[in-house]
């Protein structure tokens, strides 16, 4: 694979074209981490508003039709729908886990089964998050599996 | 439709695995009092119990369940209410009787555990390949996490 990178001040935004001949995994995989980095979502505490990348986020819960975003150690309010948020994090490392949760599969440390045929995947900052059966298929396939 | 042909490929599978255990239990039970003489409308018979049976809870369980206790006492529940509202009320193939209840539901809850516990094997196997998947890409992600640290 051939990387050229070019530096030009004059250059206002980043701008990333892949050429290839044909979309592999792999490349699809670099393509969904490029819309992670390149995505930031405005969210507030208190009257704070800030842009958060998507790449910091653990997960987002809808509560009581709020929609809360979860990163290691901070929780924020975002103006975003759950399904809103779905459709357009699809490519990347989120995923739908139950009706009320989007997860992001990077920060997860591990994956167990429970006995009523749900998973419990525990994140790298010690949370857990319940993965319904109804979306384990799409969790699955995340994986590639 | 594909979600159809999936529902239907469960139940079929369900079903299955309780008729073969069904039978595989009541032929080694066979000089008990709850075990039946086994000719071809008794299995027919069974085979339609299993088939509701296998229905009622796969709709059953589509309801999210606080906590696995109270989604296997749920099941299980079903699992009987459909065996003997079906085999001893519809097709009078079970005698209600308490000899008979004790015997068919500990039947039941070895046929119950045993599905359930493939389940849980196979979902395992998931469980571990995840683990795997994410245990290869382990090291970059912990990078990012200690800088955010």
């Amino acid at each position: 694979m051939k990387l050229i990178i070019e530096e030009n001040l004059e250059q206002e935004d980043v701008e990333i074209i892949i050429k290839c001949s044909m979309l592999d995994e792999r490349l699809k995989k670099l393509i969904a981490q490029i819309r992670a980095y390149s995505f930031s979502i405005k969210a507030s505490k208190g009257n704070e508003t800030k842009s958060i990348a998507l790449e910091d986020i653990y997960y987002f819960e809808s509560v009581d039709e709020i929609t809360y975003l979860y990163c290691a150690h901070e929780v924020y309010e975002c103006d975003k729908k759950l399904y809103e948020l779905e459709d357009s994090l699809r490519t990347t490392s989120f995923v739908r886990v139950s009706k009320s949760v989007i997860l992001n599969v990077d920060w997860m440390s591990h994956v167990k089964p429970l006995f009523d045929g749900k998973f419990e995947a525990s994140m790298q900052n010690g949370e857990r998050v319940i993965i319904n059966r109804h979306y384990v298929k799409a969790f699955k396939e995340k994986f590639g599996l | 439709m594909k979600k159809h042909i999936q529902t239907i490929k469960k139940i079929v599978l369900t079903t299955c695995c309780s008729f073969t255990l069904v039978i595989m239990v009541n032929v080694c039970l066979g000089s008990e009092a709850f075990a039946m003489r086994i000719g071809s409308d008794e299995l027919k018979q069974t085979f339609i119990i299993c088939v509701i049976t296998s229905a009622v809870v796969h709709c059953v369980l589509r309801i999210n369940f606080a906590s696995e206790w109270m989604y296997h006492t749920v099941a299980f529940s079903s699992e009987f209410l459909s065996v003997f509202g079906v085999g001893s009320f519809v097709l009078k193939l079970i005698p209600f009787t308490a000899e008979v209840v004790i015997g068919v539901s500990i039947m039941l809850l070895f046929v119950h555990l045993f599905c359930f516990t493939m389940i849980y094997c196979s979902q395992k196997i998931t469980a571990d390949e995840i683990n795997e998947c994410l245990h290869k890409q382990g090291g970059r992600k912990e990078d990012r996490h200690g800088k955010d640290n």
